[in-house]
């Protein structure tokens, strides 16, 4: 019996070993692909000037969204930074979600807003629409109050109301850069086979912000901030932009994304009360509209657009990260007819089982095998050496990504100017390997488990605000 | 396990130690050459500034200030023109662009042109776009042939600068043959020409087969206000049966004033579908015709509320009658749609109007 145990740790501990490989090496071609990706990126822009869109009247407008549920600390500046950003034609829907604190009297004070009849587009079945508000001093916003619903309820009222081309997606406490339409908007007038587009997302902590602009590019204080800004390089910079030559973007960030909105009509709009809405309407867009329009494309593009806070305790920290867990389960069951699906080309035969071994079921196997293997170590099923030896191979493993990661924001956008911080990312991208992962790796795990176990709940996100 | 795995694994280390060395190295190298690269601009630009700006109010040979200038800092003077070539204006432009035209900068962008380097060709064709020589033109007309996408996209705009109209045909022939380019995308580098290129696009119109390009030429003429396509488009618009095309031609339809187009408009305001009934109605609002104001009016009757909604926003000051009906149905207390309708849109423009 003794033996039969053994020799199945043994192999389980193969299958870790043989997974990691796996997952590293993924890793490695996602780099290639990134830079790749990049390097085409960059020349395209060299000699291109965005503001030509202005000048040939061929510009899409635009529908800013922006779903507000008790956000009085930072809403009037967060609306004052989007009504100066550089677009010729843009409207902001902003779409009070029934908030308990005063919201929605800071802007009806604010901006002067007058209460005009509802029209009652019904696109999108969603809950009552209490009232519509236009603004005598902002031609261009346009307040709506309604029944809380959830953050996908609240964007599917801002798209019936919308009358945009375009439909962009903003989280009220995301910071945007000040050309981020005119970036995220281009892909839509070069191809019309774009339905929608995400943009890079940076982390705010620690940025000097002005206005509701980044005006200085600065590292957080707080070591869990600092984490995660090497985190979301390496996310973005390997995994979207390495997914992107696949034609296999799975996910765009909910806190700034951009849709045509005719095609996110026929898909009936975001899915309410589902945990990680961002991600099922990307799924559901591909599956659906791929299936009219093969051609159909989901853009990304590695310019740094929107910049958002990130979490800088572990309990808000555990909370996003099981939602995320929770948000991308979901999204890959819902869709689980992509998995190995040819029709699907790239997306269907190597992106999507990617998402469903690697991210839904790897921080379980991760997990199970960390257990496992400090157990086989424990009961002398394998030696210290060797463990010592697999463990920091696993380490430097993610140490080399991580780096490779800073190496692609260097050769590109350079966000982080100071030398000083450059060094500091370095040492982050190390550090974050000895705790940080392992951390993130057990929310998700945690996240997986309560998926399975019956707590679908969103979580709630406590943020601290940016001072301006 | 076996100690070869151990062996296996030391190894495996090893060579990560070597990569995450090799990767600190190639960041700090990467941001110490770039360190280097700006201050070598900055230099650039503090010692040769006043002599450009100089040689711009001047009457200095363009010749002259270009030998000056070392060959290994062109790259700084390219950049350095960049920005100016496209801010400035008039004669200060004109001034600007004869230090690539009448220079040895000209034969040294045309030798570019045979580079390998991708990012020289494309550096090259853009400059080339100041030459406005027969010579130039050929040559990159030569260089719509390559299979580059940029080298492409970067060629036909700088044709477009060069008021190449002549070639628009062979650009759309080629831009056919391109997987890779869509209709936007063919939409987006033509648009760079003036309005020479209208009378070849409307010729097109009676030959060419493709929807796609069909489409994007009627976007241009639409673009560029151009009358004398009405009889080719009026065509296209009533022996279409393509949704996107119909709309397209209404669109055109709204910036030509003619009795034809306000017949044909006409016509579509009753269409089956929608969409073309609210690009019949927004191209009436456009061309302000009041003979059709009878037929705005009812649309607010229509079983769709898009169409309702775009015909409450052209009867507001399309006409005394129009403006009066839409006041009559604001103030009905029924609470029907129209109603609603018609006080939102009321509402609005004039708030914003007040604005």
């Amino acid at each position: 019996m003794i033996d039969i145990i053994r020799s199945i740790v043994q192999y389980f501990n193969y299958f870790i070993l043989l997974y990691f490989l796996a997952i590293g090496s993924i890793y490695i071609l996602l780099s290639f692909l990134s830079f790749y990706n990049l390097k085409r990126y960059l020349n395209n822009q060299a000699f291109k000037d965005l503001k030509d869109v202005f000048k040939l009247k061929k510009y899409k407008s635009i529908s800013l969204i922006v779903p507000a549920y008790n956000e009085e600390a930072g809403i009037y500046t967060s609306i004052l930074a989007l009504l100066q950003l550089e677009y010729p034609e843009y409207k902001i829907i902003v779409v009070n979600d029934g908030s308990k604190d005063q919201t929605l009297n800071i802007l009806k004070e604010k901006f002067d807003a007058v209460a005009v009849p509802y029209l009652p587009f019904d696109h999108i079945p969603t809950e009552k629409v209490n009232a519509v508000y236009i603004c005598k001093n902002h031609k261009n916003l346009v307040i709506v109050d309604k029944q809380n619903g959830g953050k996908a309820d609240a964007i599917n009222v801002g798209i019936n109301i919308s009358d945009g081309d375009l439909i962009i997606v903003v989280d009220a406490d995301s910071i945007i850069e000040r050309d981020s339409l005119l970036k995220m908007s281009y892909p839509f007038v070069e191809n019309e086979n774009v339905i929608a587009v995400g943009g890079t997302v940076r982390i705010a902590n620690g940025c000097q912000i002005n206005k509701g602009y980044v005006t200085s590019v600065d590292l957080p204080k707080s070591w869990l901030a600092k984490f995660q800004v090497v985190e979301y390089i390496r996310a973005f910079m390997f995994g979207r932009n390495g997914f992107q030559i696949m034609d296999g973007i799975l996910i765009i960030s909910g806190a700034f994304s951009c849709f045509k909105r005719s095609e996110l009509i026929k898909v009936n709009g975001f899915l309410k009360d589902c945990i990680g809405e961002d991600m099922e309407i990307i799924v559901r867009m591909h599956r659906l509209l791929r299936k009219e329009n093969p051609k159909a494309l989901i853009s990304f593009i590695p310019d740094p657009v929107c910049w958002t806070e990130a979490p800088e305790s572990t309990k808000i920290l555990s909370r996003q990260r099981k939602r995320w867990q929770k948000g991308t389960i979901v999204s890959l069951m819902l869709h689980k007819q992509l998995l190995f699906n040819p029709r699907y080309r790239l997306l269907g035969m190597i992106v999507f089982p990617y998402f469903v071994f690697f991210e839904m079921f790897g921080p379980v196997i991760e997990a199970i095998g960390y257990i496992i293997f400090f157990i086989s170590l424990i009961f002398g099923m394998v030696s210290l050496n060797f463990a010592l030896v697999l463990l920091s191979a696993a380490i430097l493993y993610g140490v080399v990504l991580s780096l490779l990661s800073v190496i692609l924001e260097e050769l590109t956008f350079r966000k982080y100017p100071r030398t000083l911080y450059l060094i500091e990312l370095f040492v982050i991208a190390v550090l974050e390997n000895f705790g940080y992962r392992q951390l993130t790796l057990w929310y998700r795990f945690i996240g997986s488990l309560e998926y399975f176990f019956g707590d679908r709940k969103w979580g709630h996100m406590e943020k601290k605000g940016f001072s301006s | 396990m076996a100690t070869g795995y151990n062996f296996f694994i030391l190894i495996a280390l090893f060579i990560l130690l070597i990569f995450a060395y090799f990767f600190m190295t190639c960041v700090l190298t990467i941001r110490l050459i770039n360190h280097i690269r700006n201050k070598q601009q900055e230099k650039f630009i503090s010692k040769w500034q006043d002599h450009i700006f100089g040689y711009l109010y001047s009457n200095l040979n363009p010749q002259e200030l270009i030998s000056r200038i070392p060959k290994n800092k062109y790259k700084y003077l390219f950049s350095y023109l960049r920005t100016f070539l496209f801010n400035l204006k008039g004669d200060d432009l004109d001034r600007l662009k004869q230090l690539i035209t009448e220079t040895s900068l000209r034969e040294y962008f045309i030798n570019k042109l045979n580079k390998h380097s991708r990012k020289k060709q494309v550096e090259a064709i853009y400059f080339l776009r100041f030459i406005n020589t027969e010579e130039v033109v050929d040559l990159l007309v030569k260089t719509l042939k390559a299979p580059n996408e940029l080298i492409f996209r970067t060629t036909v705009e700088s044709l477009a600068y060069l008021s190449a109209y002549k070639n628009i045909n062979l650009i759309l022939d080629l831009s056919k043959k391109r997987k890779y380019l869509t209709k936007e995308s063919i939409l987006s580098m033509i648009i760079k020409f003036d309005q020479s290129i209208c009378p070849i696009l409307t010729k097109r119109l009676e030959t060419e087969k493709s929807t796609d390009i069909i489409l994007v030429i009627i976007t241009l003429l639409w673009h560029f206000k151009y009358a004398d396509a009405l009889k080719n488009i009026l065509n296209i618009l009533f022996y279409s049966g393509n949704k996107d095309l119909i709309i397209e031609s209404i669109r055109y339809l709204g910036e030509v004033e003619n009795l034809d187009s306000v017949n044909a408009l006409r016509f579509f305001l009753s269409h089956s579908k929608p969409e073309i009934r609210v690009a019949a109605i927004q191209a009436v609002g456009k061309i302000g015709d009041t003979s059709l104001e009878e037929n705005i009016i009812i649309k607010i009757l229509d079983p769709e509320l898009e169409v309702k909604i775009e015909a409450a926003k052209t009867m507001y000051k399309f006409s005394n009658k129009s403006e009066y009906k839409l006041l009559e149905y604001a103030n009905n207390p029924s609470g029907q749609i129209e109603s609603i309708i018609a006080k939102r849109i009321i509402m609005e423009k004039r708030i914003l109007e007040n604005d």
